[in-house]
């Protein structure tokens, strides 16, 4: 239920009520008590809803932590291992392959264009020996490197403030209804300008309701003893209701500790109610009714937030355990990877580099030796390319049941959907809505988008185990969105940086977009959110 | 230089990898430059201190990573054993910890194996003749190897320092971070052949082989901020 619909409901329903209780006892009924009787109902409707809301958060709360203790750290981390797998093949394809991809046909052209004149392609192959090397190392840091903190994660919320925004204005409206009816019933009141002040102070009491509730109704209970010691009671109305049913509800519901919250309840009620049975003794078992009805309310929310609190601490507890176990098994990967890839490429391309220089430096002295050193170029090359496609081929088939397609290098939308499917049947619970990127999207471009997810998705496997994913990808005049956010623990479950987060930034960077990242939707949760610039056909 | 007569006064290069292929790619690729001449070849670190001693050459090129990581090793002996001899690093990637490890060792500078062809002959040259540069981004890196493994034990002070100028110790400060003699000039209002004449004079004091030594020795003695 939206809040704004909710509270239509509660004021919809009291006048209601109130019009038919008129309409049943007519001849009691005044047009007071119509307004009075509606007001009380939208307290009491008010209060029931404050504490069905918070019985249905905790049951939430429980729920994700049920859910968690039931989720094997075995399969969470066996999971997000496979993901990781899959990641690696595509960065290994996207990264090295292509490099030695670049570098075969290179020395290819060098063999076609030996007896004319090679070293134009001799020197793109060690310009692109170069950079592969240049790229492999920046692939084995990042994927030899330990998780470090994000420092930017590391701020927390924002620390509660004294006085909470929002009481002020609901002291001052409370205190204004407080004289306006003091004034209204003016005939009845007693007790001149003192009982004017110690009216508005009551009143204003509620100020406390946030940050320290049994002193506020402790004080409000006070003043109304001082009234009625003084002779200038606090005059009557339904100020006092709102006041007391404010103050016995939040002693009760937030009151850090449950003694000192239902001292509190008891001082409020033993100061109004004995003030007021004395002053205005029809108007007392109202108050004290919505009094001790606010306190049981409160104290029900109170029981249903902590538990609430409680399961959401068994449930990071949980998530944190299953992050470490994911992270090991992950971390593990990474390295037998990095390893892999180390003694298959990093000599292949010193190799390459140093004999496609040997054979441009020989061919004129020496064109037996230098032909010697192109045909090892070339069957390097190839070695090389086989031998990679066999590595991402078993990592692939590891994570996913099939190898990638070869040179699958770029990707497009439905590669997203096919994505999505792959990652639900390692078992996260994902749902996706891609809109349809349009024809002019360049292919540049729905690689990053496919990248994006995957590595959202990848974070998601080891950070936030357990947790529901929504995919987004929506498309706007001149951008296109793509929305990944989980119900996860956020960023309180260790830093979510991975060597993910700082590629995919640097990737988005490229084309020209943003990535941010950051709690989800109300503060809860991950997100991550890339905004792509893009000529979207119309 | 005392290059043995009938070499032409060629430089006189020790190829050590145990990488069979790319060992021949380098002989090839060396022995195809003027004025240079590899005169051996050596496949693992215990023969290279051998083949060294035997051969006497003007630089080693030098695989640290070799299977064993008897490399690093390697390079104390063969300087111990011929103080006129440079070890040159080969290394795939260039800001690896073996490289530091090497340079800490004693090693004159490094190269990159994906090095264009051109370059590894130039270095090899500078090399030779003492005046490779450290990129400051590797000075950088060397500093952080430091922190990170800092030097065993607690090491006398190099007692050539007390004995260097203040000017000569303010050139070495600043020749520490990477800087060129053109940028130690600049920095410190220098003419450039002044810089020159400090420089070797810090390493005759110091008793260096060259500038990159120098940088490592103000590190080993925490001259530079850690």
């Amino acid at each position: 239920m939206g809040s704004r619909g909710g509270h239509a409901l509660v004021v919809g329903v009291s006048v209601a009520g109130a019009a038919a209780g008129v309409a049943l006892d007519p001849a009691a009924s005044a047009p007071w008590d119509v307004v009075f009787g509606a007001c009380l109902l939208a307290g009491l409707l008010t209060l029931l809803r404050l504490a069905l809301r918070a019985g249905a958060r905790a049951l939430d709360e429980r729920g994700r932590a049920r859910r968690l203790a039931g989720t094997s750290a075995e399969e969470v981390a066996r999971r997000a291992v496979v993901v990781e797998r899959g990641r690696l093949a595509a960065d290994i394809e996207a990264v090295v392959r292509s490099a030695v991809l670049r570098m075969t046909a290179s020395a290819e052209v060098a063999q076609r264009d030996w007896d004319r004149d090679p070293r134009p392609a001799l020197r793109e192959v060690q310009a692109e020996g170069e950079r592969a090397a240049l790229e492999l190392r920046r692939l084995l840091g990042l994927l030899r490197e330990s998780e470090q903190a994000d420092p930017a994660a590391v701020a927390g919320p924002a620390p509660a403030t004294a006085l909470p925004r929002g009481d002020v204005p609901l002291a001052a409206a409370l205190v204004a209804l407080a004289l306006a009816e003091r004034t209204l019933y003016g005939v009845q009141v007693a007790g001149g300008a003192a009982g004017a002040v110690l009216t508005a102070l009551a009143a204003g009491t509620v100020l406390a309701r946030r940050a320290r509730p049994s002193l506020g109704a402790a004080a409000c209970g006070g003043v109304f003893t001082a009234g009625h010691l003084t002779g200038s009671p606090v005059s009557p109305g339904l100020w006092v209701l709102a006041v007391v049913g404010v103050l016995a509800w939040a002693c009760a519901a937030r009151q850090e500790r449950l003694p000192e919250g239902l001292a509190g309840v008891v001082l409020l009620l033993a100061g109004t109610g004995a003030s007021l049975a004395a002053d205005d003794p029809s108007n007392a078992p109202v108050v004290v009714v919505a009094l001790v009805g606010s306190a049981a309310g409160g104290l029900a929310v109170r029981g249903a937030t902590r538990s609430g609190q409680r399961a959401r601490r068994r449930a990071g507890e949980r998530a944190d355990q299953l992050a470490r176990a994911t992270e090991e098994a992950v971390r593990a990967q990474r390295l037998s990877v990095a390893r892999d890839l180390h003694d298959l490429v990093s000599s292949a391309v010193g190799v390459v580099v140093v004999h496609s220089g040997a054979a441009e430096a020989l061919r004129e002295q020496d064109p037996a030796a230098a032909r010697a050193s192109l045909d090892v170029v070339r069957r390097t090359t190839a070695e090389t390319l086989g031998e990679l496609d066999e590595l991402t081929a078993v990592i692939d088939r590891g994570a996913l049941g099939s190898p990638a397609p070869p040179g699958a290098v770029e990707h497009g939308p439905g590669d997203v959907t096919a994505l999505v499917e792959r990652v639900r049947g390692a078992g996260l619970d994902v749902s996706l809505t891609v809109q349809p990127l349009g024809p002019g999207v360049g292919a540049a471009l729905t690689t990053v988008v496919y990248r994006v997810v995957q590595e959202s998705l990848t974070n998601v496997a080891r950070h936030a185990p357990g947790s529901s994913v929504a995919v987004e990808v929506t498309t706007r005049p001149g951008e296109v969105l793509v929305d990944v956010v989980d119900d996860g623990p956020g960023r309180g479950a260790g830093a979510r940086r991975g060597y993910g987060l700082v590629g995919l930034a640097e990737r988005v960077e490229r084309v020209g977009g943003r990535l941010e990242t950051g709690p989800g939707p109300g503060g809860r949760g991950f997100r991550v959110r890339a905004r792509l610039p893009a000529e979207v056909g119309a | 230089m005392s290059a043995p007569a009938g070499s032409g006064g060629a430089l006189r290069v020790l190829v050590v990898d145990d990488h069979e292929v790319l060992r021949a790619g380098l002989v090839a690729l060396l022995g195809a430059a003027d004025g240079v001449r590899v005169v051996g070849q050596a496949a693992d670190g215990p023969s290279s201190v051998r083949a060294a001693r035997e051969l006497r050459p003007d630089v080693v090129l030098l695989d640290v990573q070799m299977p064993g990581g008897d490399g690093l090793s390697a390079i104390d002996r063969i300087l111990a054993d011929g103080p006129a001899t440079r070890v040159l690093v080969l290394t795939t990637f260039d800001l690896d910890e073996y490289v530091f490890r090497a340079l800490r060792a004693g090693a004159s500078g490094f190269l990159l194996k994906t090095a264009p062809p051109s370059e590894l002959v130039r270095a090899v040259r500078a090399c030779s003749s003492g005046e490779l540069q450290l990129a400051p981004s590797v000075v950088q890196r060397l500093a952080e190897s430091y922190v990170a493994h800092p030097p065993a034990g607690q090491r006398p002070r190099a007692p050539g320092l007390d004995a260097l100028t203040p000017r000569e110790l303010d050139v070495l400060l600043v020749l520490a971070r990477g800087a060129s003699n053109a940028e130690i000039g600049r920095e410190l209002h220098l003419a450039e052949t002044t810089v020159k004449s400090h420089v070797t004079g810090i390493l005759t004091k110091l008793g260096l082989r060259d500038r990159v030594q120098a940088v490592v020795l103000a590190h080993d003695n925490g001259l530079v901020g850690r």
